[in-house]
C-alpha cells in the first residue's frame, strides 16, 4: 500500500485529538512544518540522551520504544500507530528520555524541529498554539493515571511489575501492544 | 516585601519572547493580593480555574500532606488551569515564616480573553505549562526508575 501523502485531511484523519483542535488551515501549516522521513528496521528514530530534540508522530511502520543506558535497556514495548513521541525534549530543550526504533522494513514519521516549531508559531500561532494544547493535553493525562497508579503501587512495595506497568503508560504504550 | 509585577514578568524565562506591549496587556490582566498565612489557594486533585504568579514572600507546596518545594517571587503556579480536564497536583499554600504573601492571580476567563487578543502570550503560557510537564515527566520516570530497581531492569531487559 502506498505511503499517504501528508495533508490537513490525512493528519486529522490519524490524529483526532489534532482535528479537534486545529481548523484546516493550521492543519495545513502543521503538514508544511513537518519533515517526512524514512527509517529501516533498527534505525532509531529518536535517542536517549540525545540532545537534539524533535517531536515525532508515527505515520507508517511501527516502532519500539526502550528505556534505560544502551546495555541494559528496558524494552518497554511497541508503540501505537498512532503515537506522539518526543515531547517531553521537545518542550523544556533537555536529553531525549528514550530510545525509538524502527522495526518494520520500512518506517515513516513526521519529525518537527523546535526551530521549525518557532518559525510555525510566527507564521501560524493558532496552528502552533493548537498543537501545544494537544501535546500538553495528552501528556498531562498520562502523567495523571501514571501518578495514581504509582500512588498505589507504594502500598505494594517491591511490585516491580507493577513500576514496569506504569512506566509503559507514562511513555504512552497501551496494554496488550 | 511585594515585587513590581511587570518587573517579575519582564524577567520571567516563560515570557522572554514577549515585547512591551504584550507585556503590559498582560500584566493588566493579572490581579495582585495579599494573602494571609496558610490561604490555600489550590488544593491538589481539584479542577483548575486559576493561574498564579508570586509576587512576594513565599508559596508552600505540598503533595500528600508534605511539603515538596517552596515558590518564590516570579515563579508561576496553578498551570493545571490551562491543560483541558487539568487536575492540581498539588496544594499551594501562603507561607506565613517569611513575611506577607503576595501572588498575582490570572483567572481562566481573563486568559481566555487575552489568549485570543495575543497569540504570543498564548503561546508563552502553553509553552509555560509544557515546560512544567516536562519536569514533572522527568520527575517520575526517576521515581519509577528507582522502583524498578536492579532486579526489576533484569526482569523486563530484553
Amino acid at each position: 500500500m502506498a505511503l499517504a501523502t501528508v495533508n490537513a485531511e490525512t493528519l486529522a484523519a490519524r490524529f483526532p485529538a489534532l482535528a479537534g483542535k486545529l481548523d484546516r488551515d493550521d492543519l495545513v501549516a502543521v503538514a508544511e512544518a513537518v519533515e517526512v522521513r524514512r527509517f529501516g528496521a533498527g534505525d532509531q528514530l529518536l535517542t536517549q540522551g540525545s540532545p537534539f530534540p524533535m517531536l515525532c508522530f508515527c505515520w507508517d511502520g511501527r516502532f519500539a520504544l526502550a528505556f534505560g543506558e544502551e546495555e541494559s535497556a528496558a524494552d518497554l514495548g511497541v508503540l501505537p500507530p498512532d503515537a506522539i513521541v518526543g515531547e517531553v525534549s521537545f518542550f523544556d530543550g533537555g536529553p531525549v528520555t528514550a530510545t525509538v526504533v524502527a522495526i518494520t522494513r520500512s518506517a515513516f514519521a513526521l519529525t518537527l524541529t523546535p526551530e521549525a516549531f518557532d518559525v510555525l508559531a510566527v507564521q501560524r500561532p493558532t496552528a502552533a498554539m493548537g498543537l501545544l494544547h494537544v501535546v500538553c493535553a495528552m501528556l498531562a493525562e498520562r502523567l495523571r493515571v501514571a501518578k495514581e497508579r504509582h500512588d498505589r503501587l507504594m502500598i505494594e512495595r517491591g511490585d516491580t511489575r507493577g513500576v514496569f506497568h506504569v512506566m509503559r503508560g507514562l511513555f504512552g504504550l497501551r496494554r496488550g501492544e | 516585601m511585594s515585587h513590581d509585577l511587570l518587573l517579575l514578568l519582564r524577567r520571567s524565562p516563560a515570557f522572554a519572547r514577549l515585547d512591551d506591549e504584550e507585556l503590559l496587556a498582560l500584566r493588566d490582566a493579572f490581579r495582585v493580593g495579599e494573602h494571609a498565612p496558610g490561604y490555600v489557594f489550590c488544593r491538589e486533585g481539584d479542577r483548575s480555574e486559576d493561574v498564579w504568579m508570586v509576587t512576594g514572600g513565599e508559596v508552600a507546596v505540598s503533595s500528600r500532606g508534605t511539603e515538596i518545594a517552596r515558590l518564590r517571587p516570579g515563579d508561576l503556579f496553578g498551570l493545571a488551569a490551562l491543560v483541558d480536564g487539568g487536575v492540581r497536583a498539588a496544594t499551594c499554600r501562603a507561607a506565613g515564616d517569611v513575611g506577607p504573601c503576595t501572588a498575582a492571580r490570572l483567572s481562566r476567563a481573563d486568559a481566555d480573553r487575552l489568549f485570543r487578543q495575543a497569540a504570543p502570550i498564548a503561546i508563552a503560557f502553553q509553552r509555560a505549562v509544557a515546560r512544567q510537564l516536562a519536569r514533572d515527566f522527568r520527575q517520575m520516570t526517576a521515581r519509577l526508575t528507582r522502583g524498578l530497581g536492579r532486579r526489576g531492569a533484569a526482569i523486563v531487559k530484553r
